[in-house]
Protein backbone atom coordinates (compact mmCIF):
# COMPACT_ATOMS: atom_id res chain seq x y z
CA UNK A 1 0.00 0.00 0.00
CA UNK A 2 1.29 3.65 -0.93
CA UNK A 3 0.36 6.80 0.28
CA UNK A 4 0.95 10.04 -1.68
CA UNK A 5 -0.10 13.36 0.07
CA UNK A 6 -0.12 17.29 -0.86
CA UNK A 7 0.57 19.31 2.09
CA UNK A 8 -1.04 22.63 2.05
CA UNK A 9 2.38 24.42 1.12
CA UNK A 10 2.25 22.60 -2.33
CA UNK A 11 5.06 19.76 -1.52
CA UNK A 12 4.06 16.33 -2.46
CA UNK A 13 5.12 13.58 -0.49
CA UNK A 14 5.19 9.24 -0.35
CA UNK A 15 4.15 7.77 2.84
CA UNK A 16 4.62 10.47 5.25
CA UNK A 17 2.99 11.62 8.17
CA UNK A 18 2.64 14.77 7.77
CA UNK A 19 -1.24 16.87 7.73
CA UNK A 20 -2.40 16.56 4.15
CA UNK A 21 -5.44 18.39 2.16
CA UNK A 22 -4.89 16.00 -0.87
CA UNK A 23 -4.49 12.71 0.59
CA UNK A 24 -4.21 9.04 -1.70
CA UNK A 25 -4.32 5.41 -0.50
CA UNK A 26 -3.72 3.21 -3.04
CA UNK A 27 -2.77 -0.13 -3.75
CA UNK A 28 -2.01 -1.94 -7.12
CA UNK A 29 -2.73 -5.84 -8.03
CA UNK A 30 0.47 -5.90 -9.45
CA UNK A 31 3.38 -6.11 -7.09
CA UNK A 32 5.53 -3.72 -7.79
CA UNK A 33 9.40 -3.56 -7.96
CA UNK A 34 11.58 -0.98 -9.34
CA UNK A 35 9.10 1.58 -10.01
CA UNK A 36 8.53 5.31 -9.54
CA UNK A 37 5.36 7.73 -9.22
CA UNK A 38 5.06 10.48 -11.65
CA UNK A 39 2.65 13.02 -10.55
CA UNK A 40 0.53 15.99 -12.29
CA UNK A 41 -2.08 18.63 -12.10
CA UNK A 42 -3.29 20.34 -15.25
CA UNK A 43 -5.70 23.15 -15.28
CA UNK A 44 -8.53 23.05 -17.74
CA UNK A 45 -9.00 26.81 -17.64
CA UNK A 46 -6.98 30.01 -17.20
CA UNK A 47 -8.25 30.65 -13.90
CA UNK A 48 -8.89 27.79 -11.68
CA UNK A 49 -11.85 28.53 -9.35
CA UNK A 50 -12.64 24.88 -8.61
CA UNK A 51 -10.89 21.65 -8.24
CA UNK A 52 -13.50 20.44 -11.20
CA UNK A 53 -11.26 22.59 -12.73
CA UNK A 54 -7.79 20.20 -12.00
CA UNK A 55 -6.85 17.04 -13.89
CA UNK A 56 -4.73 14.77 -12.23
CA UNK A 57 -2.28 12.57 -13.89
CA UNK A 58 -0.60 9.92 -12.28
CA UNK A 59 1.74 7.33 -13.91
CA UNK A 60 3.59 4.30 -12.14
CA UNK A 61 6.62 3.91 -14.11
CA UNK A 62 10.10 1.73 -14.56
CA UNK A 63 12.18 3.66 -12.79
CA UNK A 64 15.37 2.45 -14.60
CA UNK A 65 13.92 2.03 -18.02
CA UNK A 66 10.73 4.40 -18.41
CA UNK A 67 8.99 2.00 -19.34
CA UNK A 68 4.96 2.65 -18.14
CA UNK A 69 3.15 -0.03 -16.11
CA UNK A 70 -0.05 2.03 -15.36
CA UNK A 71 -1.60 5.44 -16.20
CA UNK A 72 -4.47 6.82 -15.18
CA UNK A 73 -5.42 10.34 -15.12
CA UNK A 74 -8.97 12.15 -14.26
CA UNK A 75 -10.53 15.18 -12.07
CA UNK A 76 -9.34 15.74 -8.64
CA UNK A 77 -12.68 14.67 -7.39
CA UNK A 78 -13.56 12.44 -4.60
CA UNK A 79 -17.00 10.60 -5.99
CA UNK A 80 -16.55 7.34 -7.31
CA UNK A 81 -20.00 7.80 -9.46
CA UNK A 82 -18.77 11.26 -11.13
CA UNK A 83 -17.41 9.11 -14.65
CA UNK A 84 -14.75 11.98 -15.16
CA UNK A 85 -13.10 11.46 -11.63
CA UNK A 86 -9.69 9.91 -10.89
CA UNK A 87 -11.03 7.76 -8.64
CA UNK A 88 -13.89 6.50 -11.50
CA UNK A 89 -11.35 6.02 -14.29
CA UNK A 90 -8.39 4.15 -11.31
CA UNK A 91 -11.34 1.48 -10.50
CA UNK A 92 -12.46 1.13 -14.40
CA UNK A 93 -8.60 0.43 -14.95
CA UNK A 94 -8.97 -2.92 -12.90
CA UNK A 95 -5.48 -2.59 -11.95
CA UNK A 96 -6.09 -1.17 -8.71
CA UNK A 97 -7.43 -3.14 -5.06
CA UNK A 98 -7.73 0.00 -3.45
CA UNK A 99 -7.83 3.92 -4.46
CA UNK A 100 -8.80 6.35 -1.75
CA UNK A 101 -8.73 9.89 -2.34
CA UNK A 102 -10.11 12.15 0.63
CA UNK A 103 -9.52 15.85 -0.25
CA UNK A 104 -9.70 19.08 2.09
CA UNK A 105 -10.06 22.34 -0.02
CA UNK A 106 -7.02 21.04 -1.58
CA UNK A 107 -7.02 23.56 -5.03
CA UNK A 108 -4.92 25.98 -3.05
CA UNK A 109 -2.25 23.61 -2.36
CA UNK A 110 -2.64 22.37 -5.83
CA UNK A 111 -1.76 25.85 -7.05
CA UNK A 112 1.09 25.95 -5.46
CA UNK A 113 2.83 22.68 -6.30
CA UNK A 114 6.06 22.31 -8.60
CA UNK A 115 3.98 19.57 -10.57
CA UNK A 116 0.88 22.22 -11.20
CA UNK A 117 0.32 22.97 -15.06
CA UNK A 118 -1.50 26.23 -15.97
CA UNK A 119 -3.26 26.39 -19.16
CA UNK A 120 -2.09 26.96 -22.20
CA UNK A 121 1.60 25.90 -20.78
CA UNK A 122 4.18 23.63 -22.39
CA UNK A 123 2.34 21.00 -19.50
CA UNK A 124 6.05 19.43 -18.39
CA UNK A 125 5.78 20.55 -14.87
CA UNK A 126 5.87 16.96 -12.83
CA UNK A 127 7.25 15.48 -9.48
CA UNK A 128 8.24 11.98 -9.60
CA UNK A 129 8.71 10.18 -6.23
CA UNK A 130 10.02 6.84 -5.74
CA UNK A 131 7.66 3.77 -5.09
CA UNK A 132 8.71 1.31 -2.48
CA UNK A 133 9.29 -2.55 -3.54
CA UNK A 134 6.46 -5.49 -3.07
CA UNK A 135 7.16 -9.07 -2.11
CA UNK A 136 4.19 -11.28 -3.58
CA UNK A 137 3.97 -13.88 -1.32
CA UNK A 138 5.00 -17.32 -1.30
CA UNK A 139 4.13 -19.71 -3.80
CA UNK A 140 1.41 -22.08 -2.33
CA UNK A 141 0.76 -25.54 -4.79
CA UNK A 142 -2.65 -25.72 -3.32
CA UNK A 143 -3.86 -21.75 -4.58
CA UNK A 144 -1.86 -22.35 -7.96
CA UNK A 145 -3.71 -25.34 -8.48
CA UNK A 146 -6.88 -24.13 -8.02
CA UNK A 147 -6.27 -20.60 -9.36
CA UNK A 148 -5.85 -22.10 -12.94
CA UNK A 149 -8.21 -25.05 -12.47
CA UNK A 150 -11.01 -22.55 -11.67
CA UNK A 151 -10.42 -19.89 -14.47
CA UNK A 152 -13.47 -19.78 -16.40
CA UNK A 153 -11.19 -19.37 -19.72
CA UNK A 154 -9.20 -22.57 -19.10
CA UNK A 155 -6.06 -22.31 -20.98
CA UNK A 156 -5.22 -25.03 -23.77
CA UNK A 157 -1.83 -25.48 -23.26
CA UNK A 158 0.49 -24.98 -19.83
CA UNK A 159 3.78 -23.95 -20.40
CA UNK A 160 6.96 -23.70 -17.86
CA UNK A 161 10.10 -22.41 -18.96
CA UNK A 162 12.59 -23.41 -16.28
CA UNK A 163 11.81 -25.67 -13.34
CA UNK A 164 13.66 -24.09 -10.36
CA UNK A 165 10.76 -25.34 -7.84
CA UNK A 166 10.16 -28.72 -7.71
CA UNK A 167 6.98 -28.11 -6.38
CA UNK A 168 6.07 -25.59 -9.27
CA UNK A 169 6.39 -28.16 -11.85
CA UNK A 170 4.51 -30.73 -9.57
CA UNK A 171 1.32 -28.58 -9.07
CA UNK A 172 1.45 -27.69 -12.85
CA UNK A 173 1.36 -31.51 -13.69
CA UNK A 174 -1.58 -32.17 -11.48
CA UNK A 175 -2.91 -29.04 -13.30
CA UNK A 176 -2.46 -30.56 -16.91
CA UNK A 177 -3.86 -33.76 -15.81
CA UNK A 178 -6.87 -32.54 -14.38
CA UNK A 179 -7.74 -30.21 -17.20
CA UNK A 180 -6.28 -32.78 -19.72
CA UNK A 181 -4.01 -30.39 -21.50
CA UNK A 182 -0.33 -30.46 -22.49
CA UNK A 183 2.55 -29.16 -20.21
CA UNK A 184 5.63 -28.02 -22.23
CA UNK A 185 8.85 -28.13 -19.80
CA UNK A 186 12.16 -26.40 -21.25
CA UNK A 187 15.41 -28.25 -19.25
CA UNK A 188 17.97 -25.74 -18.85
CA UNK A 189 20.04 -24.93 -21.52
CA UNK A 190 22.91 -24.76 -19.59
CA UNK A 191 23.09 -28.47 -18.57
CA UNK A 192 25.34 -31.45 -19.80
CA UNK A 193 23.05 -34.16 -22.05
CA UNK A 194 24.21 -36.40 -18.68
CA UNK A 195 22.62 -33.92 -16.46
CA UNK A 196 19.48 -33.40 -18.48
CA UNK A 197 18.76 -37.33 -18.71
CA UNK A 198 19.22 -37.52 -14.89
CA UNK A 199 16.92 -33.99 -14.51
CA UNK A 200 14.37 -35.70 -17.34
CA UNK A 201 14.39 -38.78 -15.15
CA UNK A 202 13.93 -37.29 -11.67
CA UNK A 203 10.89 -35.35 -12.92
CA UNK A 204 9.47 -38.82 -13.32
CA UNK A 205 6.25 -36.87 -15.64
CA UNK A 206 5.38 -40.48 -16.64
CA UNK A 207 2.57 -39.00 -18.51
CA UNK A 208 1.68 -38.28 -22.30
CA UNK A 209 0.92 -34.64 -21.02
CA UNK A 210 4.33 -33.91 -20.18
CA UNK A 211 6.25 -32.68 -23.28
CA UNK A 212 10.49 -32.20 -22.30
CA UNK A 213 12.37 -29.85 -24.86
CA UNK A 214 15.97 -29.10 -24.19
CA UNK A 215 17.97 -26.80 -26.37
CA UNK A 216 21.86 -26.81 -26.15
CA UNK A 217 22.67 -23.79 -28.03
CA UNK A 218 23.66 -20.42 -28.00
CA UNK A 219 22.57 -17.82 -29.69
CA UNK A 220 23.15 -13.70 -29.58
CA UNK A 221 20.46 -11.80 -27.16
CA UNK A 222 17.04 -10.16 -28.63
CA UNK A 223 18.16 -6.81 -28.47
CA UNK A 224 21.97 -7.16 -29.75
CA UNK A 225 22.99 -5.16 -32.84
CA UNK A 226 25.62 -7.11 -34.16
CA UNK A 227 26.01 -11.11 -35.25
CA UNK A 228 29.72 -11.32 -33.32
CA UNK A 229 29.95 -11.01 -29.75
CA UNK A 230 29.28 -12.45 -26.59
CA UNK A 231 26.52 -15.15 -26.74
CA UNK A 232 23.70 -16.64 -24.25
CA UNK A 233 21.62 -19.62 -24.02
CA UNK A 234 19.44 -20.34 -26.88
CA UNK A 235 15.83 -21.43 -25.14
CA UNK A 236 13.58 -22.38 -27.28
CA UNK A 237 10.25 -22.87 -25.65
CA UNK A 238 8.87 -19.49 -26.29
CA UNK A 239 9.11 -19.63 -30.06
CA UNK A 240 8.06 -23.00 -29.65
CA UNK A 241 4.52 -22.14 -27.96
CA UNK A 242 4.11 -18.78 -30.20
CA UNK A 243 4.53 -21.50 -33.31
CA UNK A 244 1.73 -24.05 -31.98
CA UNK A 245 -0.29 -20.92 -31.62
CA UNK A 246 -0.02 -19.75 -34.94
CA UNK A 247 -0.34 -23.29 -35.99
CA UNK A 248 -3.27 -23.72 -34.59
CA UNK A 249 -5.02 -20.27 -35.96
CA UNK A 250 -4.94 -21.92 -39.40
CA UNK A 251 -8.33 -23.83 -39.07
CA UNK A 252 -10.09 -25.54 -41.69
CA UNK A 253 -13.91 -24.80 -42.68
CA UNK A 254 -14.74 -26.80 -39.66
CA UNK A 255 -12.86 -25.19 -37.64
CA UNK A 256 -10.89 -28.14 -36.74
CA UNK A 257 -6.84 -26.71 -36.64
CA UNK A 258 -3.45 -28.64 -38.25
CA UNK A 259 -2.77 -30.33 -34.78
CA UNK A 260 -2.06 -33.17 -36.19
CA UNK A 261 1.16 -32.02 -38.05
CA UNK A 262 3.35 -31.72 -34.60
CA UNK A 263 5.47 -28.26 -34.16
CA UNK A 264 8.99 -29.94 -34.86
CA UNK A 265 11.88 -30.42 -37.80
CA UNK A 266 12.00 -28.63 -40.82
CA UNK A 267 9.18 -26.19 -41.23
CA UNK A 268 9.40 -24.85 -37.64
CA UNK A 269 12.84 -23.77 -37.63
CA UNK A 270 14.49 -22.27 -34.74
CA UNK A 271 14.86 -18.60 -35.51
CA UNK A 272 17.26 -16.78 -33.27
CA UNK A 273 20.50 -14.67 -34.03
CA UNK A 274 23.76 -16.83 -34.77
CA UNK A 275 22.60 -19.52 -33.58
CA UNK A 276 25.49 -22.26 -32.92
CA UNK A 277 25.86 -25.73 -30.96
CA UNK A 278 27.21 -25.35 -27.71
CA UNK A 279 31.01 -26.18 -28.08
CA UNK A 280 30.46 -28.64 -24.95
CA UNK A 281 28.01 -30.58 -26.22
CA UNK A 282 28.62 -33.74 -28.72
CA UNK A 283 25.72 -34.88 -30.13
CA UNK A 284 27.08 -38.23 -31.06
CA UNK A 285 24.74 -41.12 -31.66
CA UNK A 286 24.80 -42.65 -28.05
CA UNK A 287 24.17 -39.73 -26.49
CA UNK A 288 20.94 -38.90 -28.47
CA UNK A 289 19.94 -42.54 -27.67
CA UNK A 290 20.36 -42.04 -24.27
CA UNK A 291 18.26 -38.78 -24.91
CA UNK A 292 15.53 -40.32 -26.53
CA UNK A 293 15.30 -42.62 -24.08
CA UNK A 294 14.84 -40.47 -21.27
CA UNK A 295 12.32 -38.90 -23.94
CA UNK A 296 13.80 -35.43 -24.01
CA UNK A 297 13.26 -33.43 -27.33
CA UNK A 298 16.53 -31.82 -28.31
CA UNK A 299 16.87 -28.77 -30.59
CA UNK A 300 19.75 -29.16 -32.99
CA UNK A 301 21.12 -28.26 -35.61
CA UNK A 302 20.19 -30.45 -38.99
CA UNK A 303 21.56 -30.14 -42.50
CA UNK A 304 18.33 -29.57 -45.20
CA UNK A 305 19.35 -27.56 -47.93
CA UNK A 306 20.86 -25.40 -45.58
CA UNK A 307 21.47 -25.72 -41.58
CA UNK A 308 18.28 -25.54 -39.83
CA UNK A 309 18.12 -25.37 -36.00
CA UNK A 310 15.06 -27.66 -35.38
CA UNK A 311 13.24 -29.47 -32.73
CA UNK A 312 13.94 -33.24 -33.40
CA UNK A 313 11.79 -35.29 -31.89
CA UNK A 314 8.48 -35.39 -30.72
CA UNK A 315 8.11 -37.35 -27.77
CA UNK A 316 5.96 -36.90 -24.57
CA UNK A 317 6.98 -39.03 -21.33
CA UNK A 318 4.38 -41.59 -21.73
CA UNK A 319 6.58 -44.58 -21.03
CA UNK A 320 5.55 -46.83 -23.92
CA UNK A 321 7.64 -48.47 -26.77
CA UNK A 322 4.74 -48.23 -29.09
CA UNK A 323 1.34 -46.53 -27.47
CA UNK A 324 0.19 -43.91 -29.46
CA UNK A 325 0.25 -41.43 -26.74
CA UNK A 326 3.91 -41.42 -26.40
CA UNK A 327 4.02 -38.75 -30.38
CA UNK A 328 2.96 -35.50 -29.03
CA UNK A 329 0.78 -34.77 -31.73
CA UNK A 330 -1.23 -38.00 -31.15
CA UNK A 331 -1.10 -37.43 -27.89
CA UNK A 332 -2.72 -34.12 -28.43
CA UNK A 333 -5.27 -35.10 -30.76
CA UNK A 334 -6.38 -37.78 -27.73
CA UNK A 335 -6.80 -34.63 -24.94
CA UNK A 336 -8.51 -32.22 -27.64
CA UNK A 337 -11.26 -34.96 -28.68
CA UNK A 338 -12.25 -36.07 -25.27
CA UNK A 339 -12.08 -32.28 -24.33
CA UNK A 340 -14.40 -31.38 -26.77
CA UNK A 341 -16.73 -34.48 -26.53
CA UNK A 342 -17.09 -33.24 -22.73
CA UNK A 343 -17.86 -30.19 -23.73
CA UNK A 344 -20.81 -31.34 -26.23
CA UNK A 345 -21.82 -33.12 -23.25
CA UNK A 346 -21.93 -30.31 -20.92
CA UNK A 347 -23.72 -28.33 -23.72
CA UNK A 348 -27.01 -30.98 -23.49
CA UNK A 349 -27.21 -31.29 -19.65
CA UNK A 350 -30.19 -31.20 -17.89
CA UNK A 351 -32.30 -32.09 -21.05
CA UNK A 352 -34.72 -35.02 -21.10
CA UNK A 353 -32.86 -38.17 -21.53
CA UNK A 354 -34.15 -38.75 -25.04
CA UNK A 355 -33.30 -35.69 -26.31
CA UNK A 356 -30.01 -35.65 -24.57
CA UNK A 357 -29.15 -38.68 -25.80
CA UNK A 358 -30.70 -37.74 -29.60
CA UNK A 359 -28.61 -33.98 -29.59
CA UNK A 360 -25.60 -35.06 -27.79
CA UNK A 361 -25.02 -38.14 -30.25
CA UNK A 362 -25.89 -35.93 -33.30
CA UNK A 363 -23.57 -33.70 -32.02
CA UNK A 364 -20.67 -35.76 -31.33
CA UNK A 365 -20.92 -37.50 -34.44
CA UNK A 366 -20.55 -34.96 -36.56
CA UNK A 367 -17.96 -33.56 -34.14
CA UNK A 368 -15.98 -36.95 -34.36
CA UNK A 369 -16.68 -37.06 -38.43
CA UNK A 370 -15.21 -33.37 -38.91
CA UNK A 371 -12.41 -34.55 -36.96
CA UNK A 372 -11.80 -37.88 -38.75
CA UNK A 373 -11.97 -35.38 -42.24
CA UNK A 374 -9.74 -32.75 -40.49
CA UNK A 375 -6.87 -35.54 -40.48
CA UNK A 376 -7.32 -35.98 -36.88
CA UNK A 377 -8.42 -39.19 -36.91
CA UNK A 378 -7.53 -42.58 -38.99
CA UNK A 379 -9.48 -45.84 -40.08
CA UNK A 380 -8.79 -48.55 -37.80
CA UNK A 381 -9.02 -52.12 -37.62
CA UNK A 382 -10.30 -52.45 -34.31
CA UNK A 383 -12.81 -50.50 -35.59
CA UNK A 384 -13.99 -51.78 -38.49
CA UNK A 385 -12.44 -49.44 -40.83
CA UNK A 386 -13.82 -46.91 -39.04
CA UNK A 387 -11.74 -44.05 -37.53
CA UNK A 388 -13.73 -43.51 -34.39
CA UNK A 389 -16.92 -45.35 -32.30
CA UNK A 390 -18.67 -44.15 -29.55
CA UNK A 391 -22.12 -45.66 -27.85
CA UNK A 392 -23.97 -43.41 -26.08
CA UNK A 393 -26.90 -44.83 -24.22
CA UNK A 394 -28.88 -44.55 -20.72
CA UNK A 395 -27.46 -46.11 -17.67
CA UNK A 396 -29.09 -49.34 -16.28
CA UNK A 397 -28.97 -48.35 -12.65
CA UNK A 398 -29.62 -44.45 -13.02
CA UNK A 399 -32.07 -44.51 -15.73
CA UNK A 400 -33.56 -41.37 -15.27
CA UNK A 401 -30.57 -39.05 -14.82
CA UNK A 402 -27.42 -40.57 -15.91
CA UNK A 403 -26.42 -41.89 -19.60
CA UNK A 404 -22.83 -43.65 -20.27
CA UNK A 405 -20.58 -42.69 -23.28
CA UNK A 406 -18.07 -45.26 -24.54
CA UNK A 407 -15.89 -43.50 -26.92
CA UNK A 408 -12.84 -45.16 -29.05
CA UNK A 409 -11.10 -43.46 -32.06
CA UNK A 410 -7.75 -43.66 -33.55
CA UNK A 411 -5.74 -40.20 -33.83
CA UNK A 412 -3.02 -39.86 -37.01
CA UNK A 413 0.60 -40.59 -35.55
CA UNK A 414 4.02 -38.86 -36.81
CA UNK A 415 6.75 -41.12 -38.27
CA UNK A 416 9.67 -40.91 -36.81
CA UNK A 417 11.81 -43.46 -38.13
CA UNK A 418 12.15 -45.85 -40.93
CA UNK A 419 13.45 -48.88 -41.61
CA UNK A 420 15.44 -48.92 -44.79
CA UNK A 421 16.05 -52.52 -46.56
CA UNK A 422 18.79 -51.83 -49.02
CA UNK A 423 19.41 -54.43 -51.87
CA UNK A 424 22.12 -54.28 -54.58
CA UNK A 425 21.23 -56.37 -57.67
CA UNK A 426 22.84 -57.94 -61.12
CA UNK A 427 19.85 -57.91 -63.28
CA UNK B 1 -53.61 -8.15 -33.95
CA UNK B 2 -52.20 -9.58 -31.09
CA UNK B 3 -48.53 -10.83 -30.81
CA UNK B 4 -47.59 -12.02 -27.52
CA UNK B 5 -45.45 -14.27 -25.36
CA UNK B 6 -48.25 -16.62 -24.01
CA UNK B 7 -51.62 -16.22 -25.88
CA UNK B 8 -54.49 -16.78 -24.05
CA UNK B 9 -58.06 -16.66 -25.01
CA UNK B 10 -58.13 -13.63 -27.70
CA UNK B 11 -57.14 -14.14 -31.41
CA UNK B 12 -53.40 -13.35 -32.03
CA UNK B 13 -49.89 -14.85 -32.19
CA UNK B 14 -47.67 -16.54 -29.49
CA UNK B 15 -44.19 -15.85 -30.15
CA UNK B 16 -41.46 -15.83 -27.74
CA UNK B 17 -38.61 -15.01 -29.39
CA UNK B 18 -36.22 -16.16 -32.13
CA UNK B 19 -34.26 -19.07 -31.05
CA UNK B 20 -30.76 -19.55 -32.05
CA UNK B 21 -29.34 -22.46 -33.39
CA UNK B 22 -27.01 -21.50 -35.25
CA UNK B 23 -24.11 -21.26 -32.32
CA UNK B 24 -21.46 -24.73 -33.76
CA UNK B 25 -18.88 -26.45 -31.75
CA UNK B 26 -15.69 -24.28 -32.07
CA UNK B 27 -11.98 -24.76 -31.24
CA UNK B 28 -11.17 -21.24 -29.65
CA UNK B 29 -9.40 -22.71 -26.64
CA UNK B 30 -6.88 -23.91 -29.08
CA UNK B 31 -5.44 -20.72 -28.99
CA UNK B 32 -4.71 -19.99 -25.58
CA UNK B 33 -1.37 -20.58 -23.55
CA UNK B 34 -0.36 -19.88 -19.98
CA UNK B 35 2.96 -19.35 -19.68
CA UNK B 36 4.12 -19.53 -15.63
CA UNK B 37 7.24 -18.03 -14.87
CA UNK B 38 8.95 -15.82 -11.91
CA UNK B 39 9.00 -12.03 -12.60
CA UNK B 40 9.69 -8.79 -11.83
CA UNK B 41 6.65 -7.19 -11.47
CA UNK B 42 2.90 -8.42 -11.67
CA UNK B 43 0.03 -10.14 -10.12
CA UNK B 44 0.04 -13.44 -8.42
CA UNK B 45 -3.78 -13.66 -7.97
CA UNK B 46 -5.21 -14.75 -11.73
CA UNK B 47 -3.39 -14.84 -15.01
CA UNK B 48 -2.66 -11.61 -16.97
CA UNK B 49 -2.61 -10.78 -20.58
CA UNK B 50 0.42 -9.26 -21.73
CA UNK B 51 1.28 -8.27 -25.11
CA UNK B 52 4.38 -6.47 -27.13
CA UNK B 53 2.51 -2.94 -25.76
CA UNK B 54 2.52 -3.86 -21.93
CA UNK B 55 5.61 -6.47 -21.60
CA UNK B 56 8.05 -4.42 -20.33
CA UNK B 57 5.76 -2.14 -18.14
CA UNK B 58 3.69 -5.35 -16.66
CA UNK B 59 6.41 -8.23 -16.33
CA UNK B 60 9.61 -5.42 -16.17
CA UNK B 61 12.49 -5.51 -18.45
CA UNK B 62 14.95 -8.55 -17.65
CA UNK B 63 16.69 -9.91 -20.57
CA UNK B 64 18.08 -12.44 -18.83
CA UNK B 65 15.47 -13.80 -16.92
CA UNK B 66 14.41 -17.23 -18.81
CA UNK B 67 10.97 -16.70 -18.01
CA UNK B 68 10.80 -13.34 -19.48
CA UNK B 69 12.77 -14.65 -22.47
CA UNK B 70 10.36 -17.00 -22.93
CA UNK B 71 6.90 -14.49 -22.99
CA UNK B 72 9.53 -12.36 -25.36
CA UNK B 73 9.59 -15.02 -27.79
CA UNK B 74 6.44 -15.91 -27.82
CA UNK B 75 5.07 -13.05 -28.53
CA UNK B 76 8.23 -12.34 -31.58
CA UNK B 77 6.27 -15.14 -33.47
CA UNK B 78 3.67 -12.79 -34.27
CA UNK B 79 1.35 -14.34 -31.49
CA UNK B 80 -1.26 -11.04 -30.46
CA UNK B 81 -0.84 -11.91 -26.89
CA UNK B 82 -0.36 -14.54 -24.44
CA UNK B 83 -1.58 -15.41 -20.97
CA UNK B 84 1.17 -14.89 -18.29
CA UNK B 85 0.88 -16.16 -14.62
CA UNK B 86 3.65 -14.62 -12.35
CA UNK B 87 4.32 -17.20 -9.23
CA UNK B 88 6.96 -16.45 -6.53
CA UNK B 89 9.71 -18.80 -6.41
CA UNK B 90 10.04 -20.65 -2.87
CA UNK B 91 14.35 -19.72 -3.05
CA UNK B 92 13.30 -15.98 -4.28
CA UNK B 93 14.72 -13.55 -1.53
Amino acid sequence: MSNLKLTSNGTLILDGNSAAVLDLNFETFSFLKNTDLEVAFFSKVVTPTSLLDITMHLRIIDSITGDEVIKIKGIVDGDPENLASIIAVADATEEFEQFDLQIHDALGAILLSRAFNPANSLGRNKETLSLSDEVPLNFNADETYSLITTLVDKPAYLVLPRVIDIDVYVSLLRVAEKLNIPLDVEIDATMTAEQAIQFAESLDAQTHQVQLIWSPNVCRARDTTSLRGRKVPATYIGQYIGDKLLRNARINAHGFAPIHYAVAWKDYPFKKKALELRSDVVLDESTLEMLAQAKVNVVRPIKFERVMYVLSDVLTQRQSKNSALRLVNAAEIAMRTKNDVVDILKNHMLKPTEDYLDKASKEIDKYLSEAATSGWLKPAEDLNGKPYAFRLIPDKDFPFERVRLYLARRPEGATRSVIFDDDVLVK
Amino acid sequence: MNTTKILGEGVGIQSQGIVDQTETQTNEGLTSALIIGRFMRGRVDKPMTIHQGNIRGQLGYEPNNTDYIAVQDCLDTGVPSVRVLRVRSITEM
